[in-house]
Formats: C-alpha cells, structure tokens, sequence
C-alpha cells in the first residue's frame, strides 16, 4: 500500500510491455499473458504478472533505478516464497551500441541485478546469468520508446515454479 | 535373384532410415567443402623484357614446357608470392613513418574536359596570372588536421567527414592550380638561358599535360619522400628524341610503380606544344615527379 | 640489320655522354648556366587508370569461355578497387589472336588503355586447367609481368582473383588483397527472431557457405591469420562462449573451460593464442585474457571493474589495442602484449569502439559514436591524425583487407524492416560500395591472402 504510486506505474510499463512481448512468439512469458485465467500461486505466470519479471536501465547505465529495485525486492520476495525456484537473469542492451561492448554491458547489467537479488537473502546458487547484447530486442521500432525497452534484464524462471 | 536384390535394397534402406534417425543432423558440418588451394605457379617466367615494339616475345613459351612436368615442385604457397619482385615482405612494413595519414585524396576528378584543350592554348601568360590568382587553393591539409582531435572537433558531424571534398579540395582542378607555388621554384631558381617568363612558360605547358596524363599509383599516398626524376631530350616538334630514362634507382614496387607511371605519362603525354623558339631552353630537360600535394 | 643496330647504339652512346656531361655539370654545382631545365611535377591525375582485359584466348569453346569468366573476374575486381578503369570488351579494336605476339599497342592507345592483359586457357590432358596472363604497358610497349597458373577447373574464379593481385601489384607497387575471403555472420528472419549463421564467402561475394545451420546464436567471427580456422562465438547450449572452427573439417571446439561467458576473440598473428574478453562468474565486469591454444595456458591482461573488450594485435605481436569504459566511456586504449603499458589513445569528442590493427601496423580503425551517429574512422597507433572515412544511422565493425588499403565493415538500415549489409570503403574514404549479399550479413571479418 505504501508504495501504490510506484506499482501503478510499473504495472502501466508492465503492461504496456505485455502487450509487446505478446506478439513475439518465442517469448514463454507472452503466451501465458494472454490467459484470463488468474495465475496459480508460485507459477511461472504468477511471477510474471504479480511480481514483475523485468527491469529497465537508461541509457550506457547499469546502476539500479529505484523503481528497479522496486521490482527486484518484490522478486526476491517472492522467491523466498518458493525456495525450489531457480532462476537466469538476461542482461540486455539496446541495438545503438557496438556489439561486443553491448555484451559486457548487458553483462554488467545481469551481475548488477544478481548482486542485488542475493543482497536480499537470496541464494547466489539459485542465480545464473545470461548476457546477449543486442541480440534479442524485443521492441523494434527505430526510436527510444523502443530502446528503452529492450534496456532490461529478464528474470526468467528456469526450474522449481508450479505449473 | 529376385529375393537376394530385394533383400538387399531393403537392407540398405533400413541402414540409410536408422542413420537418418540416429544421426544427429549434420549440425555445423555440411557444407565446408573442401580447402585445397591447388592453385600452382608454374613459371614466374616473368618476361619483362621491354619488347620493342611489336616484335612477339616468344620468349615466354620456352619456360613451359618443363615447367609443365614439374608442377609440384612449386610449393603452393609461392602462388601468391607471385609478385616478380623479390623484396621483402612489404606487408609488414615496419611502418611507423607516422606521416600524415595524407588527408583525402584531391581526387574527385576535375571535370577534365578543360584541360584537354589547355595545353593547345598559347597563351600561357595568361594561364600564368591566373595562377598567380588562386594559388592558395592548394589542397592542404583540410579542416581535419591530424593533431590532436580535442579542439578540432565541432559538434557537427559533416566537420568531421574528412573523406567529404571541401572547398579547399575541390577546387576546380584548373591546369592552373597546380603552380605550386609553394614548392620549391625551382624553375626559377636557376640562372639559365631562358628568361624567367619563357621558363614559366614551359613549366606550365608541362606541368599541364602531366596533370591530365599522369596516373600515379595510389600507395604513393603514403610514399611521401618519393621522388621520380626522369632526364628528358625533346626533338624540335615537342616528341622525345629518345625514351624518357629514369635516373631513380628501383629498389622496391612502389618505387617501380611510380617510375612506371611516369614514364607511361611521359609518353602518353607527347607531344609537347612547347614554343619552338625556345627550343634551346627546352630540349633538355629534368622533370621530377614529386606526389606530395597531390592526396 | 647490324648496320641498323649500331647506328642506333652510336646515337645512343653520344646521347648518353650528352647526360653524363648534363648531370656532372649539375653535380659540379656551378651555376647551371647549361640550358637545362628542371620542373617538379606534384599534380596529377588522380582517377581511376583505364585498363583493358582482354578476353583469354583458348583453342576449344571450353577454354574460351572459362577464359571469357576469368577475364570477367578480373575486370570486376579491378573496377571495385576504385584505382581501374576496365574498358568493355566492346571498346576493344584487337582482337587478341595470339598469346606469344604483342599485342597492336596502337589499337590500345586509341581507347586510351595505359595497360593491357592478356592471356590463354587451356584445360590439360590430365584434367587440370591452365591459365597464363601477360600485363602490358600500352604507352612503354613493354611487357610488366606474366605468369601461368595450374589448377582444377573448379577454382577458375582464383585464377581469376590471383592475376587480379599480379595485375594490382604491378601497377601500384602494392599487395593486392583479390584472393582472400571474407567470413561473416549472416542473418535471416524478423528483426526480433534473427537466425544467424556463420558464414564464409570469396572477397568479391562468390562461392559463398554457410558453415553453421543458425540452430544458435553466434557471432563475431574472426580468421586465424595462419591456419584454415575460425574463431567466434556462439550461444549453443545457451552459454556463450569463445569456439574455433576448423574450415578444412568442419569440426568445433570451445575454446578453453571458462566459467562464465568468454567474448570478443581474435587471433594472435602467429595464430597461436586467443585473445578475448572474459566475464568470469562472479565477476561484474569483462577483462581481457589470452590463452595459449597449444599449453592451454591463460593469462589475464587487463584488471579494471570495467568492460575492457574488443582486443585486436599490432601485425607485430607487440601491442594490443582494446576498448575500455574505465574512464567512464567507451575509448580505445593500447598496451603491451603482457598487459604493461596501458594507455589511452582517443581523445575526440564522441565514444570509440571496435578498434582493429591494419595489417600494415601503422593504423587502427574503429567504430565511433558520435551525436547518436556510427562512423568509421582511422587513426594513427598513437591516436593521432584521426579520419573519418564513412558515417551514418549506424556504421559498425572495420575489418582490414590484407594489402591494409580497403575496409569492409556493416551497416545498418532502419526499419522493423530493416537489417546489416556489408560496405567497403577505401582508406581515402572514397570508394564506398555495397558488397552484395543475398541476405543480411554483418561482422565481416578479412582473411589474409590465401597462398
């Protein structure tokens, strides 16, 4: 309740986003987006939809937004919740950067929001990380209502949720 | 019969349906075919041999026919040695010259039109004014020297397109512009016959017919202490009254390129529309092809 | 005839005491009152040199159109290299008859060749096919160079590219770079489900192969400068890491047991190791660490809480030149080879990236970020004399053709639409042309010669 503001904001992103990543395909989290069906408890959906499973970074930053950490203390709450959960996290970078340094920068990115994670009591074996640069976008348009999104690192649950 | 071909074909079918289903798909394999580079120099026969006019060098047949049994024998790797000279490595040039990356190359060729019709025009004198006029356009180090960058760095990226052909650099390539008039005068310099106008004269008219004809090879960009010298005799109508001989020693390919290139001007370029009354002043004559300002 | 010869010889031995006495009166430094003239040239004619190929001869139907494509080859090397200018073949007043006769310099001259190749096929009793090609200089009528080749009919294009670097050498006193590939990542599929594979094609866009089938992500591709290998790196299994890839047998392998993800690799010019940049587990940042490919030894060289990347060797072995951000941006720096020395050497406005060593030592080129722009530029090994030779919505990734006098890189177009192609460019910045691909292809990287 205290942080109402800050939640409807990020939900507004949230969804926003949702309507995006439905279209990709390949992407697990949209597919279950469009079910109506409320989300079972400790489910990848649940996650997703209740607790939020990214965050975004301005511009060449890989420092943590407050409403970033906003999302990943809700995250670490919830897998404390479900301790069986492991996780990867997907650093990602927008595409106006060069290549090889948007891997380390997506990189840094994921280290970024595992440190934060396991300074919140979680595990760091549960923790795994991915960095793919610029390589998977998921908004493609040519300009910075796009970029901004594909600055993100993604959660991803990758054993232990309820089906 | 029947039953052993039938038996067979089956068999055979099974072995190709399990590897189907067993082997993994051919993953990152396929396709690389494969690498051989059998590629043989046979001969470096090289022929260089100035063949005089027409006269077939034949020459180059002979080295065939042994060399054709022994293809081997040449390691494949000479192929791409092939270069005639024997000089060494020119790739890993132990460099640093560290010369200015010579800014972009003037070229964007002139409309050439013009300067065909240049060196016909006797009226050098006023070529001579006009070159008096505009001399600074010389193409020199343009906006984007190679100083240090801090201060030369304008917000505007178009500033920073070097390659771009700016005004200093493209000035319209008259025969006139290349007057150098920074360089060494040396057509000046020297007391000799001529007057110092008649000497213009003919420094024009040549330099004139070298901007359209000579080609300089492009490494010459980096080749900035080249210097080509060729020792000239004309007859009286302008041609040569023997082949134009290069006093430079050749001691590497850029050397011979740019000799080369000089010399096919020279030639390309004759005859000379120089005044015949100043045949004295003329028939003798060292040109040294200097591509400094030139990129 | 020897009546001939000598009259020829006197006149020539009184020209010459004519120029020895001409250059000791010079030597001699006395005021030059000897009507002798001097004139220093500095201006030229910068355009391309028009050139004529003329098609191959050949005694049988086959040898004359393998000789027609040879010829093809050529023409189309020389015209993209920005210094040539073929002439059609339909200008040609000649038609060559006879590969041991010089050719009519006369017929030439006229559709202002200043050079002429020539030469002749002929496909061998043992399968194997034979080209010879004679450069002449139209204007000296003198024979430049000649060679004859050998090899099987399928690699015709070579011969084709091999007369092509004898041609260029020849001319410009330069290595040429024609007979050299280019492998690169070749990308297929919406901008949002990109399949990307390895691919290897000849520098002129022919025989192109696909060495990955795009079951994973994979990128950067570089050649070793020695050996008929690749390395890159791939995402398979979902760890991205640093591969080799053999051409010759198709086999991979990863490169080292890094834990963590291993990017950004290239080869030493000795071929030997692998530098690259490691993410260690753990670890916020890359650093930059070399592995011997035979001890398998590692050694870390740089050690900075900051993406240190993109690592390309001098031609000499001697130094590296690498990307940081640990001066708060993306800049190029230099070292030693053993890490020492660490230095920064771009100081322009604008982020720099992806600096890459000329294959001639003396200069590095790298993508540089400018106003929301991608350019590429060079600049001297010390950073100085920075150049821009192309700039755009995005620009990115030069890599050295071997003479070190071309530059291939990719570029971007916008639009979900859109996707990389491949661009050259030459190091005057002039030149600028597509390199066709039948798909979207970026990371270009250059072999070296192939012999």
């Amino acid at each position: 309740m205290m942080r109402r503001l800050a939640s409807l904001k990020f939900a507004a992103v949230l969804c926003a986003f949702f309507a995006i990543a439905a279209c990709s395909s390949n992407d697990k989290s949209g597919d279950e987006v469009g079910n109506a069906e409320p989300a079972k408890p400790g489910s990848e959906r649940d996650f997703i939809v209740n607790v939020g499973d990214r965050i975004f970074f301005p511009t060449d930053i890989t420092t943590l937004s407050d409403a970033a950490k906003e999302t990943l203390r809700r995250q670490a709450a919830w897998l404390k919740l479900y301790p069986s959960v492991k996780i990867q996290i997907e650093g990602h970078a927008d595409e106006r950067g060069t290549r090889e340094y948007n891997i380390g920068l997506s990189a840094r990115r994921g280290s970024t929001t595992k440190a934060f994670l396991v300074s919140q009591g979680i595990e760091p074996g549960r923790i795994s990380t991915i960095a793919y640069g610029k390589e998977r976008p998921v908004a493609l348009c040519d300009a910075e209502s796009c970029w901004s999104q594909n600055r993100r690192a993604v959660t991803l649950i990758t054993s232990g949720a309820a089906s | 019969m029947r039953w052993s071909v039938s038996i067979s074909s089956l068999i055979h079918v099974a072995l190709l349906a399990s590897a189907v289903v067993v082997l993994p798909d051919p993953e990152e394999f396929e396709v690389t075919t494969s690498e051989a580079v059998p590629v043989e120099i046979i001969s470096e026969e090289e022929v260089p041999k100035p063949v005089p006019p027409e006269k077939p060098p034949e020459e180059a047949k002979k080295p065939e026919p042994p060399k054709l049994e022994p293809p081997k024998p040449e390691p494949k790797q000479e192929v791409a040695a092939l270069p005639p000279k024997p000089e060494p490595e020119p790739t890993p040039k132990p460099d640093p010259v560290e010369e200015p990356p010579q800014e972009k190359p003037v070229e964007e060729k002139p409309p050439e039109p013009k300067p065909e019709a240049k060196p016909e025009t006797p009226d050098p004198l006023k070529k001579l004014i006009e070159s008096h006029k505009l001399p600074q356009k010389k193409p020199k180090a343009p906006k984007r020297p190679k100083e240090k960058p801090p201060e030369r760095f304008d917000d505007t990226i178009n500033a920073l397109l070097n390659k771009l052909p700016d005004e200093t650099s493209a000035p319209l390539p008259d025969v006139t512009e290349e007057t150098e008039p920074t360089d060494t005068p040396r057509t000046a310099a020297v007391s000799q016959s001529g007057t110092q106008l008649e000497r213009e004269q003919i420094a024009e008219i040549v330099r004139a017919k070298m901007s359209q004809c000579w080609n300089p090879p492009a490494a010459l960009k980096d080749a900035h202490n080249l210097k080509v010298t060729f020792n000239l005799a004309f007859d009286r109508s302008g041609g040569f009254a023997r082949a134009p001989q290069s006093e430079t020693a050749v001691s590497d390919s850029i050397t011979r390129a740019a000799v080369e290139s000089a010399r096919r001007a020279l030639m390309r370029c004759a005859p000379y529309p120089l005044p015949e009354e100043t045949y004295d002043v003329w028939k003798d004559m060292v040109l040294n092809f200097r591509p400094i300002t030139m990129f | 005839m020897s009546a001939y010869m000598k009259t020829v010889s006197s006149k020539l031995a009184t020209l010459a005491a004519v120029a020895v006495c001409a250059v000791a009166l010079l030597l001699a430094g006395t005021p030059r009152s000897l009507a002798l003239i001097e004139i220093d040239i500095t201006q030229g004619n910068v355009e391309p040199m028009p050139i004529a190929v003329a098609d191959f001869i050949g005694s049988s139907e086959k040898d004359r159109q393998f000789g027609q494509d040879i010829a093809g080859v050529i023409n189309g090397n020389l015209q993209r290299s920005g210094l040539f200018r073929p002439l059609g073949r339909d200008a040609h007043i000649e038609k060559i008859s006879s590969f041991d006769a010089a050719p009519r310099f006369g017929d030439w001259r006229i559709i202002k060749a200043q050079a002429l190749v020539t030469g002749r096929i002929a496909l061998q009793s043992d399968g194997r096919l034979k080209a010879e090609f004679r450069l002449w200089d139209v204007f000296a009528q003198t024979q430049l160079t000649g060679f004859q080749f050998f090899t099987t009919p399928r690699n015709w294009r070579r011969i084709g590219h091999l007369i092509s670097d004898a041609v260029y050498q020849r001319l410009t006193g330069e290595k040429g770079y024609f007979d050299s590939r280019v492998v690169f990542i070749e990308e297929t599929g919406p901008k949002d489900q990109r399949v990307k594979r390895l691919a290897m094609m000849d520098q002129d866009g022919a025989n192109l192969r696909r060495l990955t089938n795009g079951d994973h992500l994979v990128l950067t591709p570089r050649f070793n400068p020695k050996s008929q290998q690749i390395t890159y790196m791939s995402y398979a299994g979902r760890k991205p890491r640093v591969y080799l890839y053999n051409i010759e047998t198709g086999q991979r392998e990863i490169v080292g047991d890094f834990q963590g993800m291993t990017f950004a690799p290239r080869f030493s010019p000795d071929g030997r190791q692998v530098i690259m940049s490691w993410q260690r587990d753990g670890d916020g940042n890359a650093n930059i660490y070399t592995m011997d490919l035979r001890s398998r030894k590692i050694r870390r060289l740089t050690n900075t809480p900051a993406i240190d990347t993109g690592p390309s060797y001098s031609p000499d072995g001697k130094q590296i030149v690498f990307e940081s951000d640990r001066g708060g941006s993306q800049q190029i720096y230099v070292m030693n080879s053993d890490g020492s020395g660490q230095q920064r050497i771009s100081f322009g406005k604008g982020r720099y990236s992806t600096p890459v060593w000329s294959p001639r030592g003396d200069m590095i080129a790298f993508t540089k970020l400018l106003s929301r722009r991608f350019l590429i530029g060079v600049m001297r090994r010390d950073g100085s004399g920075e150049r821009i030779l192309t700039e755009g919505y995005h620009n990115e990734g030069p890599t050295w053709s071997p003479n070190g006098r071309v530059l291939l890189f990719f570029r971007e177009s916008r639009g979900e639409r859109g996707g990389p192609k491949l661009w050259s460019v030459d190091l005057t910045g002039y030149n600028e042309q597509e390199v066709e691909t039948s798909n979207f292809a970026s990371d270009p990287a250059w072999s070296p010669l192939m012999n």
